[in-house]
């Protein structure tokens, strides 16, 4: 086994508080890396294995918004959001926990071991209730859910469909008192279920980072505010530096929403070969980004 | 009595001489051929006792060795029977020795002593005319094809008797002659002022062509793909006539040629189903029949529903993309076949088919990178252009709008395509696409402002390294078709947007 791992007993001094009183007992936690992360200021991260390209964009923008607010971030490890997650958080420097449901030498789903290695060399922790060889096994995943719940400050619920492991953790989370935070979602969506239950129960509502922030309480979060208004104010400026034909695709992809270039042309009236060129100014300019293949949005800092 | 008779076989597309040794001498009858001969040649030694004692003459009842030198090297395929035939006939002295000289004996024989045609005849009277043959006596239903040759006198015989007969100066036969290079194209049944809207891809598509750039068209079912893949060919310059016979070559070894248009004048447009083996693809089987790859050589490689494809099959194209060439190693035999191809792709964004279209996808980000990764990364980079194809609205396909038409583009293609061959008649190449390394720094060079705003967009879209010599290479015949000698800043900025799948 790799250096760095410690067998944390209860009454171990660096066992973390807030999983002494979590049920079924914990005896015995295996954890790998930066020990120190335990005691962090953290927030949970669940969410759908087969994720929405909506869910995916909410995750990366509520984790960008809390590595900023030097929050560490919890999640499972699986695919779908809890990669997207972790993946996100070590993009921007943050600190991150992953929970398994099995042994450090039997990780699952094997695509992600990579993720793992990544978080152990960015200084993350990777935490288990098993042992090294502890082979993957069902009825753990929905066990370890109690432990990302219970080591968390608050829980956000990105994507989850009817009675799956997200609602386990969510249902965990309020046993254990902590608060709750649902992402928006449509109603009757395949994803939706457990964030519109989440919202009639009286969770509370997530768009950004801050929401999240100013709940479980922290810094100022006026300078960060103040930033964002600032890269604004810089964005209007290059608008308005903008020749005509090129201020005209912009205000026609803010109008519309996402087009592609054939579209623009269509109703701009300006040639194919021109469109693209202005949309790759555009786009180095960071007033646009690319929605998915070749259609162009404008970046949600415009959007109010 | 020896008798020996100089024939030709090939090795891929090169020929080289065979020797065809017969001796007939007193002891036990039997008859061997030896020379590491294929089975169809072992098989020819009873085609051609029959045929010849068929044909009204004496079968030696003797003992019959038919050595095929040089002897190390395999042949194959039934080209040789005439040659042994004769030979054998000759060491019997039933024939005029000096009608032999210079002579090439070509054709299967049926057990009735008639002529077959056979595969590979233009090849073969090619190389025989640099090998220093006067003539070449070959089946009748391959004249057509073996008289594109000039400076050989080709003479269609029907059978056996009838060739011995021609020798023997008994009959006179009148050698085919070599045609008026007929150089009717076939007009195509459709064109591209069929397809409606689409202006960017169409953009696009005449960059391909005009620069021999590979294209990978990417849309939802019914967006139009594989209409305007079959388009492609009407656009792009008509083959040179050495360009085409390198191509009627190939297709003439691997059976293709039909006998109505003995040379192929378009450019050859092949799209095998995704069900097509690595070796039906890029040449093999124990013949060592040319693949699909090299029958499109200088034309279009259409690979639709390109995940579907096996991918061994397809990570076979990528040295084939590379060289132009294939070098295929079976038994001991070492072939090569030209496969210069444009290779034309086309795939949906996602299992369902609908992802970034107006209709709702099914399909999860997993499913979506599993779909995509089908493809192989390194495949992806040898295709410069990537483009996603839009459904095109009910209004578009039902409006009265004037699209252009191939031959406008065509022109349009031709000029852009002469520029690069002006430009790169030292290099020994002709199109941007064939540029390296080295030839990029020569001829892409960047003024600093291209530079600055290619180095942002790297950094911007974490771009890999193989994308900018792709990007570098499209802005190049971008600059062409503008007639531009340098790379401008709107050329880069152009080119940029070819690469949709980047990202992604």
């Amino acid at each position: 086994m790799e250096k760095n791992v410690y067998e944390l007993f209860r009454n171990d001094s660096l066992f973390p508080e807030q999983l002494r009183c979590v049920k079924p007992k914990i005896n015995k936690l295996y954890a790998w890396g930066n020990v120190n992360l335990l005691g962090s200021k953290s927030v949970a991260i669940v969410g759908s294995r087969n994720s929405s390209k909506y869910g995916d964009f909410m995750t990366r923008k509520i984790i960008k918004d809390l590595v900023k607010y030097n929050i560490t971030i919890i999640s499972g490890m699986a695919i779908g959001i809890d990669a997207i997650a972790h993946d996100e958080c070590l993009r921007n420097g943050g600190n991150t926990i992953a929970i398994l449901g099995s042994g450090f030498n039997k990780i699952y789903p094997k695509e992600n071991a990579w993720l793992l290695y990544k978080i152990i060399e960015n200084n993350g922790l990777i935490l288990s209730e098993y042992s090294y060889n502890e082979p993957v096994q069902k009825k753990n995943f929905p066990k370890r859910n109690r432990i990302i719940s219970g080591l968390s400050e608050a829980v956000v619920v990105i994507e989850g469909s009817y009675r799956s492991g997200t609602s386990i953790t969510a249902r965990n989370a309020v046993i254990q008192g902590k608060k709750l935070f649902y992402v928006p979602n449509c109603v009757g969506g395949k994803n939706s279920y457990e964030s519109i239950k989440l919202a009639k129960d009286g969770a509370k509502i997530a768009t950004c980072g801050s929401d999240i922030y100013n709940e479980i309480g922290g810094e100022d979060i006026d300078t960060y505010e103040l930033k964002i208004k600032e890269k604004n104010n810089n964005l209007n400026k290059a608008i308005s530096k903008l020749d005509r034909e090129s201020k005209l695709v912009f205000f026609c992809i803010k109008k519309i929403g996402s087009l592609s270039c054939n579209k623009i042309s269509e109703i701009t009236k300006i040639e194919i070969v021109k469109v693209n060129q202005i949309l790759s100014l555009l786009e180095l300019s960071d007033l646009i980004c690319s929605a998915d293949i070749n259609n162009y949005k404008i970046r949600e800092e415009f959007c109010e | 009595m020896l008798s020996i008779i100089k024939c030709v076989a090939l090795n891929g597309i090169q020929g080289f001489i065979v020797d065809v040794q017969v001796d007939v001498s007193n002891g036990i009858p039997k008859c061997d051929i030896v020379g590491l001969p294929d089975a169809s040649i072992r098989e020819s030694k009873e085609r051609v006792s029959t045929a010849i004692k068929n044909s009204g003459f004496e079968f030696p009842n003797k003992k019959i060795i038919i050595n095929l030198a040089p002897a190390t090297v395999r042949k194959e395929g039934t080209a040789l029977d005439l040659s042994i035939a004769i030979a054998i006939i000759s060491a019997n002295k039933n024939v005029n020795v000096n009608n032999i000289q210079q002579t090439l004996f070509i054709g299967e024989l049926g057990i009735d002593g008639n002529l077959i045609a056979i595969n590979g005849i233009l090849p073969i009277c090619i190389e025989a005319k640099r090998m220093g043959f006067k003539r070449a006596i070959i089946p009748e239903q391959n004249c057509r094809e073996a008289c594109i040759v000039d400076n050989i006198e080709i003479i269609p015989a029907k059978s056996l008797k009838q060739v011995v007969m021609f020798l023997n100066n008994q009959i006179s036969i009148n050698p085919v002659k070599s045609k008026e290079k007929s150089y009717n194209e076939k007009q195509f049944l459709f064109d591209f002022s069929d397809v409606k809207g689409q202006k960017n891809i169409k953009r696009a598509l005449e960059i391909a062509a005009s620069g021999g750039h590979n294209c990978l068209l990417i849309g939802s079912p019914g967006s139009g793909k594989t209409m305007m893949a079959k388009r492609i060919q009407t656009i792009l310059p008509n083959l040179t006539f050495d360009e085409s016979i390198e191509v009627t070559k190939i297709h003439s070894i691997a059976g293709k040629l039909s006998n109505n248009n003995p040379l192929v004048v378009n450019r050859p447009f092949v799209s095998p189903h995704y069900s097509i083996t690595k070796i039906a693809l890029v040449g093999g089987y124990k013949e060592i029949k040319p693949g699909e790859i090299s029958i499109a050589h200088n034309g279009i490689l259409f690979l639709d529903e390109l995940p579907e494809f096996d991918r061994g099959t397809l990570d076979a194209l990528r040295g084939p993309l590379e060289d132009g060439k294939i070098q295929i190693n079976r038994s001991g035999m070492n072939i090569s076949y030209p496969c210069k191809f444009m290779l034309i792709a086309s795939m949906n964004p996602c299992p369902c088919g609908y992802y970034g279209s107006e209709n709702p996808c099914k399909c999860n980000e997993n499913s979506i990178r599993r779909y995509l990764n089908k493809v192989s990364g390194p495949l992806l980079d040898r295709i410069d252009i990537q483009v996603r194809v839009e459904r095109v609205k009910y209004h578009d396909f039902n409006s009265e709008n004037e699209e252009e038409s191939s031959a406008t583009i065509k022109e349009r293609v031709k000029k852009v395509r002469n520029i690069q061959n002006e430009r790169y008649k030292e290099e020994g190449i002709l199109l941007n696409s064939e540029l390296n390394s080295e030839q990029m720094k020569k001829y892409c060079r960047l003024n600093k402002n291209c530079e600055k705003i290619l180095e942002k967009y790297f950094d911007k879209l974490k771009l890999s390294a193989r994308a900018y010599s792709k990007i570098l290479k499209v802005a190049r015949t971008i600059a062409d078709m503008d007639s531009s000698k340098e790379i401008d800043k709107t050329h880069i900025l152009e080119a940029v947007q070819y690469r949709n799948l980047d990202k992604f």
